[in-house]
Order: structure tokens, then C-alpha cells, then sequence
């Protein structure tokens, strides 16, 4: 059995918990409740015919009560770097993070998640933002807890590039 | 004593205190708290050891611990709070310390459900603050927003209007303008077409647009039939008009001005004026022709004292103006020759009324003196025989002096139809009184006559006139009215000779009467009326009466008379 732990990183209330929750239990809740420290909740999947369990880190959001504390990403083999999509300054704190991030603990896989694609006439981040990251090597997936788009398969590309770094790697994460 | 109320208040905390021995393994120093006892029960037995594969969180901060633990006495570091689930389920907050202390590498393991409620419940409203406060801000923002695209749009529409509004002033300024000018165009038009002379339409038209156009001299000039000569018809300078000038200009002038030579509108500049008699340079001189018929007939001369006063407005009203002094000028001459002829015409009609009744007496003299002597003395030669022998006349003699009787009779009455001697001997009253009686004798009509007037003598064609009218019209009521009897009235002023003749009989239809197709000799009433300047009315309709009235000038038989009395101008 493979194992991976990978971390949920982002600014507070992008619904980085909420993900979690429709991954790992299927449910979602409309009430916002603040994550205080970690919760790791686990999973098994099986990507291209091999079971991994994925170690889900949920870390609570960035922000000056609660700053990301890089030592809990150690031994991840990667992040889901979430932003909300109707706030577009999350969108920029995912960026400052990733950072954050990648000078603690090097290149490792990663994905933009943008959350809450279901507000859509409320959407903030402009396609050529969006456009600007991907030509950085960056990928990307708009998701929605709420209705469940994408949420599967953001976990499952994850679960993929942390199999094989080498092939659909994020541009700048290490080759092994 | 003192480890068991160590080991209680260590409790009371749910706090699991380990420490590492020399194997490296974490051995549980206190008594076992609850939350321990579910949570990892192996760690909680009395030789317990907490395993490493306990909890992923733990696993990931014994690395720090490790490195905390490498330190000197007092070192410790923190884990933060995790949480983790027991076989039930049940949620369990922790958090780890770990410490240096005596030389010993202890781990504190505190389960902190109260500390994570308060601290949750404060992450909780700190967030939500944060929240609403980002959606106020993002609330602002899109009011900003709002108010500057508002403001832009405001801005816009405002220039958008300016403009507009600017547009449509000058709209209204150039229609304004042009309204003006039609105005005055018209007005220009109104005295051309009231003036009767070429000079007169010359000074109207002057007297208008010198207000028009900003010039210091204009002039009308019109063209003698030769083209080689110019008459000078009016001029304004400086406000001061010089009307019925016609001044001549000789040849030599007119030779050098340009439109002349073609036809066409000219500017000038800084050149003597050709169209008039001084020689003073002019900075701007605009020639426009006066075109009728395609035959130049005049000039409209403009001179200014600046080079550029003149706009093309202003070049335009003035080809508007010299195109209606044009036509005036034409329908003028037109005017000239048809009052001349309708002049021609009466006078000729005048005179043929005046050959016909001196006619007319000469006849009515033959007839009565000469042709009634011979007459007489026929039948005086055919009487004498039976005087002298006393014998009676023979039958064929008394047949001869009979018919010669009806003869005498018969040329007396066409002398008297001819022309009534007592209308040149003793005047239109007498002659009236005698007429009345004789109609009555041959019509039986009843002749009312009524008159206000001294029984003096009128010039002699208005008593012809008048007598003829009245002896026509009452030929008129025998033959069609119908009636007994009829009305004459005659009236006299210091202007005019007035008769009226009057019947209640058949009437007639007026208008096809005067349009001279029937031959009831209305017609010819109203024609010697007119010839003699009067005026002529009927009132008539089938079945209602004739009413025919006319009124004579007095001075028409002694000036003669001076119009045509249908309108216009002679």
C-alpha cells in the first residue's frame, strides 16, 4: 500500500475543509466553521489500477491568528494550494504561499485549486490572471464543494503527480 | 503524598507526561489521563510506551521534539493544536510540548477542549469579522466602482449634451439667420413688387438690403437697350440714398466692368467703382448681374470698405435679390407696354364711340333736315293741284301724300332713334324726360325717374354715355323683364354722375350677361362705363329683379380719362 500525505494550504475560509470533507465523507455543510491546527483525515484511491492512501493535512487558513506553519508539511509529497474564486485576493495569497511553501520544503508537486465555482456571478479571478499562471507551468482546477465539480478530480491528478513526478509535473517541482 | 497530588492535578489538566529513556522509547511518567486511556490505550498501561506510528502528527513533530530536545535545560518546543479521533469517533484536541528539563527529554501530550473552544470560538469571530469586513470592502469597492463609472458616465453624457447643446445652437442660430434673411427677402420682394417704376423698385429693394449686407455703397444700375450705356437708377452710400438718380454712365466706364463681359457675378478688389461717377478705390466691389430672359438688363453694384466683409451668405442674398430685381424689372416693362396698349385701346374705343354718335348726328340731321324738307316738299308739290283747281286729288294722289306722310314719319323716328336732337340742344335731363315719354308711348313701361341734380349742362361725351346706358337698359326691361314699369335715378356730386335703373321683373344670370356672349347688350353698357372711367355694377339673378347702377367720373369727358377701371396701373 502506498501512502502519501499531502496538505491543504490556503487563506482562511477558501474551503480547504469543506474539499476535505466532500473527498474523504461525501458531505458538505453550508456553515463555516474555522479550522483550529490540523485535522488529517486519509482516503484510498486507486490511480492507474495501484491503491494509495492519501494522508490528507488539513492545516488551518494562513492569516495572522493562525500563520502557516511550514514544519507541517514536512515529508508531504504535495499541496493543493486552494484560493476562492469569488475573492480574489485569495487568489494572490495562494501565490504568496506557494511561495512560503516551496522555499520550506523545495519543489513538490502541487495544484491551484480554485474553489466555489458555483458562485458563478459572483466570480472574481479574471481568465487572464488564470491564463498568466498557467503559462508558469502552473495547473489548475476550479472546484465546487458545495456541488462536488472537480473535487474528485483535483485529488486524483494530485494522487497522480505524486506517483509519477516526472510525468505531469507541475513546472519547477523536483524530478524525484 | 507529593507524586500523588502531582499525579491529580496532572490529571486534571489531561496532561500525559513522557519521557524519553536511553532506548529512545517514550515512557508515561504520570497516571494515565481519560482521554489517553481511549485514545492510545498501549501508551497508557503502566509500562507503556507511546509507539512512533502512533499518530501521523505526533510522528511529524517528535522530529522537532528530537531537535528540541538536543538542547539545554528549559529548551522546549511546541506542537500547536491537532486533533485526532478515537475508535469512536470522538474528536480529541491536543497538543504536545516538548521540553528539556533536569536533563530529562520529557513530551506533555494536554488534550485542551476548553482552550480549543475558546480559542475556535475566537478564530470563528475573527474570521467572520474578517469575512465581513473583506465583503464590505469588496462592497465599497464595487460602490467606488459604481460611483466612478457614475461619474464617468455623467461626465460623458455631460460632454455628450455640451455638444448637443452646441450643435443644436448653431442650428438654431443658422436657421434663425436664415429665417432672418427670408424675411428680408421677402420683404425686398413685397416692395420690388409694390413699385411701379424702375426706380421705384430700384430704391426698394435698396432700402432693405443695405440693412442686409455690410456695405458702404450699392446702386442699381440697368442697362440701356444699346448695352453700350447705363442708367445710374438709384444708390445708397453710407446710408444716404440718392433715388431716381438716373444718372448716365458713358461707355468707356461700363467697357471695363467684368460682368458685363460675362454675364456672371464679379468681385473686385481694390479697384475704382465702374458703376459710378467718382473714382474712389474701393476695397471690395461685387457686381451682380440682373439676368431676365437670359438678356442682361442691369447690374446690382455692392462696394465695401473692407476686402472680406462680404461671406458667401451674403453673396447669395444678394443673387437672391438681384434675381427678384430682375424679374421686376422685367414684369415692370411687361406692365409699361400692356398699360400703354390697354391706353391705345380705350382711347381708340373713345374715339370710335365719338365717330359713331357724330355719325349717328349727322345721320339723325339728313334724316330730319335735309331728307324731312325734301319730303315736305313733296307732299306740299303732291297737295298744291287739288288747292288751286279746288278740285279734290285723285285716288292715286291722296295714296302718294299718305305714303308720303308715313315716310315723314318714319324718318323722323330714325333721326330721333339715331340721336335725339334734344340731347346735344338742350342736355341729358330734357333728352331723358323725352326718352321716358316716347318709351312709354311705344312699350306702355311706366318710367319712374327721379333725380337730384341742377339741370346743367355735362360734358358732352358723359351725357352720351349716360343717355345711351339708360336708353339701352330700358330696351333691355321691354324686351325681357316683363314688368309696367320701371326706375331711373340720377344723381350728381363734385366727382361723379351716378345713374341707376331698376325693375322687379324676370331678371337674368349677371355673369353670363357681362361676359359679353349674350346679346343683351350689357356688355357694351359696361364698356362705355369703363371707357370713360366709371364703374359698373349689376345686380341681377333669374327671377328676382334687375338692378344696374354706374357711376361716371365728371372730369371723364373734359381730361379725359385716366384709367382703365379694371385695377393695375397705367
Amino acid at each position: 500500500m502506498i501512502q502519501k500525505k499531502i496538505c491543504m494550504v490556503g487563506a482562511p475560509s477558501v474551503g480547504k475543509t469543506s474539499l476535505v470533507a466532500r473527498y474523504v465523507h461525501s458531505i458538505f455543510s453550508e456553515k463555516y466553521l474555522s479550522t483550529v491546527g490540523v485535522k488529517i483525515d486519509k482516503k484510498t484511491l486507486q490511480v492507474d489500477g495501484r491503491d494509495i492512501t492519501l494522508m490528507v493535512w488539513d492545516l488551518a487558513g494562513d492569516d495572522d491568528f493562525q500563520p502557516l506553519q511550514v514544519s507541517y508539511l514536512r515529508g508531504a509529497a504535495g499541496y493543493l494550494l486552494v484560493a476562492d474564486g469569488s475573492r480574489r485576493a485569495t487568489l494572490e495569497h495562494a501565490v504568496e504561499l506557494h511561495a512560503r511553501v516551496t522555499q520550506a520544503v523545495g519543489a513538490i508537486p502541487f495544484m491551484l485549486v480554485l474553489n466555489k465555482s458555483d458562485l458563478g456571478d459572483l466570480w472574481e479571478i479574471e481568465d487572464a490572471r488564470i491564463a498568466l499562471l498557467m503559462a508558469q507551468g502552473w495547473a489548475m482546477q476550479r472546484t465546487s464543494a458545495k456541488d462536488g465539480t472537480g473535487v474528485d478530480a483535483v485529488f486524483e491528478q494530485l494522487a497522480r503527480r505524486t506517483l509519477a513526478p516526472g510525468l505531469g509535473r507541475t513546472r519547477g517541482e523536483p524530478s524525484a | 503524598m507529593t507524586e500523588a497530588i502531582l499525579n491529580d492535578v496532572l490529571q486534571g489538566l489531561k496532561l500525559a507526561v513522557f519521557q524519553r529513556d536511553p532506548r529512545g522509547r517514550l515512557r508515561l511518567v504520570n497516571r494515565p489521563p481519560e482521554w489517553l486511556a481511549v485514545l492510545w490505550p498501549q501508551a497508557a498501561q503502566s509500562d507503556g510506551a507511546l509507539p512512533p506510528a502512533t499518530s501521523p502528527f505526533l510522528e511529524n513533530f517528535l522530529v522537532d521534539a528530537t531537535a528540541c530536545w538536543q538542547g539545554p535545560d528549559g529548551h522546549r518546543v511546541g506542537s500547536g493544536l491537532w486533533v485526532e479521533s478515537d475508535a469512536r469517533g470522538r474528536e480529541h484536541h491536543l497538543q504536545a510540548t516538548a521540553l528539556v528539563s533536569a536533563g530529562r527529554a520529557l513530551l506533555l501530550i494536554e488534550e485542551q477542549d476548553l482552550a480549543y473552544r475558546e480559542r475556535a470560538a475566537l478564530l470563528q469571530t475573527a474570521h467572520e469579522v474578517t469575512l465581513a469586513y473583506e465583503k464590505l470592502q469588496r462592497a465599497e469597492q464595487a460602490l467606488v466602482e459604481q460611483k466612478r463609472l457614475l461619474e464617468q458616465r455623467v461626465q460623458e453624457r455631460t460632454l455628450e449634451l455640451i455638444q448637443t447643446n452646441a450643435a443644436l445652437r448653431e442650428e438654431i442660430t443658422v436657421r434663425r439667420r436664415y429665417a432672418e434673411r427670408l424675411q428680408s427677402v421677402r420683404e425686398i420682394d413685397k416692395a420690388i413688387l409694390a413699385a411701379q417704376s424702375p426706380e421705384a423698385i430700384a430704391e426698394a429693394a435698396l432700402r432693405h438690403l443695405h440693412l442686409l449686407l455690410p456695405c458702404e455703397h450699392a446702386g442699381v444700375v440697368a442697362l440701356n437697350p444699346d448695352s453700350r450705356s447705363a442708367i445710374l437708377l438709384a444708390s445708397v452710400d453710407g446710408g444716404q440714398f440718392s433715388a431716381a438718380r438716373r444718372e448716365e454712365l458713358s461707355g468707356d466706364q461700363l467697357e471695363a466692368a467684368q460682368v458685363l463681359k460675362t454675364g456672371e457675378a464679379h468681385r473686385t478688389l481694390g479697384a475704382p467703382n465702374h458703376f459710378a461717377a467718382d473714382a474712389k478705390i474701393w476695397p471690395l466691389i461685387l457686381d451682380v448681374p440682373l439676368v431676365a430672359d437670359d438678356t442682361l438688363v442691369g447690374v446690382l453694384n455692392l462696394a465695401t470698405g473692407s476686402p472680406d466683409a462680404f461671406t458667401q451668405e451674403h453673396d447669395e442674398i444678394a443673387q437672391e435679390v438681384a434675381a427678384q430685381l430682375a424679374l421686376a424689372f422685367r414684369q415692370a416693362g411687361l406692365f409699361a407696354q400692356i398699360s400703354a396698349g390697354r391706353e391705345r385701346l380705350r382711347a381708340l374705343s373713345l374715339r370710335l364711340v365719338e365717330v359713331q354718335e357724330t355719325e349717328r348726328r349727322f345721320m339723325a340731321h339728313e334724316l330730319h333736315d335735309e331728307i324731312g324738307q325734301l319730303l315736305t316738299g313733296l307732299k306740299l308739290t303732291l297737295e298744291l293741284p287739288s288747292h288751286e283747281a279746288a278740285n279734290p286729288p285723285g285716288a292715286s294722289v291722296s295714296e302718294a301724300i299718305a305714303v308720303v306722310d308715313e315716310l315723314m314719319n318714319r324718318v323722323r323716328q330714325l333721326s330721333l332713334d339715331l340721336r335725339p336732337q334734344v340731347l346735344d340742344d338742350l342736355g341729358l335731363m330734357p333728352a331723358l324726360d323725352w326718352l321716358f315719354k316716347r318709351y312709354h308711348k311705344q312699350t306702355g313701361i311706366h318710367v319712374h325717374f327721379k333725380h337730384a341734380f341742377v339741370r346743367r349742362r355735362l360734358p358732352s361725351q358723359l351725357e352720351t354715355a349716360a343717355f345711351r346706358i339708360v336708353q339701352e337698359a330700358l330696351t333691355n326691361i321691354a324686351r325681357h323683364a316683363g314688368v309696367q314699369e320701371a326706375s331711373v335715378r340720377l344723381w350728381l356730386d363734385e366727382e361723379i354722375l351716378g345713374v341707376q335703373i331698376e325693375d322687379a321683373g324676370a331678371g337674368f344670370d349677371g355673369e353670363r350677361a357681362l361676359d359679353g356672349r349674350a346679346s343683351s347688350g350689357v356688355a357694351g353698357m359696361r364698356e362705355r362705363a369703363l371707357m370713360l372711367g366709371g364703374e359698373f355694377t349689376l345686380e341681377a339673378k333669374p327671377g328676382k329683379g334687375t338692378r344696374l347702377t354706374v357711376e361716371l367720373p365728371l372730369d371723364a369727358g373734359t381730361a379725359g380719362a385716366s384709367s382703365g377701371g379694371t385695377g393695375g396701373v397705367g
